[in-house]
């Protein structure tokens, strides 16, 4: 089982929150996690779901409710101390997420015109 | 002469032939032509599939998926290193950045020395070296593309250092910079495109999504080599078995088949590279190639220095932190530049394995040295960026790091670089089956009479260099030493 869609949508957000700079990430990296996951071995989709259950729950004792129900600037502090966590299982977490989050959003190309990115000119060619 | 695919293999196929190569990259297919233009019967097995030009779609996520081992995901047991290989007709050559060096005649002094490794002089390598550059199209003519390099030129050359276009492997070559993604344009030389072709015409036979398994040894000989393909099953016998599945693939295959001995998958290196990047008041428009200049600096600092450009998408998933922060950095990615500091592993303390459930295991870690040289090159990069005119330059640090003038470099020296701060990529695995210890100065496995090594797992230390051309020399030569032995 995949992680809980709550979580990811709450963690795009935080990744790449709505605004005038693209896409909000929930907007976009949802339906690729699925495709992604689909591809994967179900050992390594367990391990994900744990890393992202872990994340979600850590935030209980904390901030007394759980990360995807938290507001969006606490959210954006909380994921911060896992970046610069003295526990290295933490930044580990955090490393994987923000691999897992970047190379999901960047491949939409309907977050590439907030950074200035035409796009491959393979398209245009192999078009005409 | 034949290319086919594993899913053409239904049931149990059985196979008799001179030499089996398993693996089709920069090890396999130059072991694959000079021995079936020897007139030997070659077939090559390779793990991944065929891809052709038309199947590319210069997007670097839908590349990493398709093409490179774990669909990119392939890294260290604690995080810090993504190790990058590609898994395809071609290997690693297909996704490269197409930087052609010889190994240098220090390394090569090196391993004669502390290795004693025979055969490889600078002397002996130089015709090979001029071979393998020949038929990859590495010529004067490739760096032209090149020659009105970055802006980043300037900031070499106020430090007294040099930014010099390399030779690459490409015929034909528009600089389009979509060179990791492979090329959709079919110039890039890949060893699928150069090597193989020849071994293809003297009747050598390709079979891709072939993974083999299995690697059955009696007496000192391999009997049969058992490969499964997604209908089917090979089994193979053969005089000689070369293995060239790149350092971190062969090693497991032998260790999975109880071979080579305790060395193997020890002595790990993997050529970390770091990228400290620079942000300019300007945006530049994409580079003619992914390297447009290197520098070494000074080779016994232990880092060599490549400028890169490498298109946004893939650009802006290396720009560090999250949030509005990361969202302010990467609407500037056209204004930033790289430049990629490959660091040579001062000792090889990696090593290959697998853990109690079966999975690959891969340790790394930084030794001090090492890890000075990492420093120092990271300063250097700085200091480059600022006199190339940066505004700031952004550390490669999960978290944003941001240095605005070299007095505040010095930061640089604290930087946490331990698991989960910091991240390295790594394009150049090698040495997990060193010659003259896994292997005797032939390539071949001990404790056995016809299985062979010959990819970069063989490399007693670490090249320095980006490791194709490499590895098709070592190979070329191995594979001309085993051609003669069977031809005897």
């Amino acid at each position: 089982m995949g992680p809980s869609a709550a979580v990811v949508a709450a963690l795009a957000d935080t990744f790449f929150p709505p605004g005038p700079d693209g896409p909000a990430g929930s907007d976009v990296v949802p339906a690729r996690l699925d495709d992604l996951l689909a591809s994967l071995d179900p050992a390594d989709v367990e391990e994900l779901s744990m890393a992202v259950t872990l994340f979600e729950m850590g935030a209980v004792p904390l901030h007394g409710r759980r990360f995807s129900r938290l507001s969006a600037a606490n959210r954006e502090i909380y994921l911060g101390g896992w970046m610069r966590s003295r526990i290295p299982i933490r930044r580990e977490v955090f490393r994987q997420l923000h691999h897992l989050m970047k190379n999901l959003y960047y491949a939409d190309p309907a977050s590439w015109s907030a950074i200035g990115y035409g796009g491959p000119p393979i398209d245009a060619e192999r078009a005409s | 002469m034949s290319m086919r695919e594993g899913k053409s293999v239904v049931g149990i196929e059985e196979h008799e032939v001179d030499v089996l190569i398993v693996g089709s990259g920069g090890g396999g297919a130059p072991a694959a032509r000079t021995l079936a233009t020897a007139g030997l019967d070659v077939l090559v097995l390779e793990a991944g599939p065929r891809i052709l030009p038309t199947d590319l779609t210069q997007r670097a996520m839908d590349t990493v998926r398709r093409i490179y081992v774990d669909k990119g995901a392939q890294e260290t047991a604690d995080g810090t290193v993504q190790i990058l290989q590609g898994s395809c007709v071609g290997g690693s050559t297909l996704v490269n950045a197409e930087v052609c060096f010889p190994i240098p005649d220090a390394v090569l002094d090196e391993w004669a020395r502390d290795f004693g490794v025979r055969g490889m002089s600078p002397d002996e390598m130089k015709p090979v070296f001029d071979d393998v550059m020949e038929t990859i199209g590495a010529t004067e003519d490739s760096r032209r593309p090149l020659t009105s390099i970055s802006r980043m030129a300037g900031g070499f050359e106020k430090l007294g250092l040099a930014l010099e276009p390399p030779l690459r492997n490409v015929r034909g070559c528009r600089g389009c910079n979509y060179c990791l993604t492979g090329c959709a344009y079919g110039c890039k030389q890949s060893v699928d495109r150069s090597f193989l072709p020849g071994a293809l015409e003297a009747n050598a036979t390709v079979i891709s999504d072939a993974r083999v398994e299995t690697i059955d040894v009696a007496g000192g000989a391999v009997r049969e080599v058992v490969a499964r393909t997604a209908h089917g099953t090979l089994r193979v016998r053969a005089r000689a078995v070369v293995l060239a599945c790149g350092a971190i693939a062969t090693p497991l295959l032998l260790q999975d088949n109880g071979l080579g001995g305790p060395e193997v998958g020890e002595h790990l290196a993997l050529h970390p590279i770091c990228g400290p990047i620079g942000r300019y008041a300007t945006g530049e428009g994409p580079g003619k190639a992914v390297v447009c200049g290197y520098c070494d600096d000074d080779w016994d600092r232990g880092y060599l220095l490549e400028a890169a450009s490498i298109p946004l998408d893939f650009f802006a998933t290396v720009v560090p932190g999250y949030g509005a922060a990361h969202r302010e950095l990467a609407r500037s990615v056209d204004q930033m530049s790289l430049i990629a500091c490959i660091v040579r592993d001062s000792t090889a303390p990696g090593r290959v394995t697998r853990d109690r459930k079966g999975k690959k295991r891969i340790e790394w870690s930084l030794d001090a040295e090492t890890e000075a040289k990492v420093r120092r090159g990271m300063r250097r990069v700085t200091e480059i960026h600022f006199a190339a005119g940066a505004t700031e330059v952004i550390l490669p640090q999960l978290e944003i790091v941001k240095i605005r003038s070299m007095a505040e470099a010095k930061r640089i020296d604290d930087l946490p670089i331990g698991p989960g701060y910091f991240n390295f990529l790594s394009y150049h695995p090698q040495g997990t089956a060193r010659m003259g210890a896994v292997t005797d100065l032939d390539g071949r496995v001990q404790g056995t009479d016809n299985l062979y090594v010959m990819d970069t797992s063989l490399f007693p230390s670490p090249v320095g260099v980006n490791t194709q051309v490499p590895v098709m020399a070592v190979s070329t030569l191995l594979s001309r030493r085993l051609a003669g032995h069977l031809t005897a």
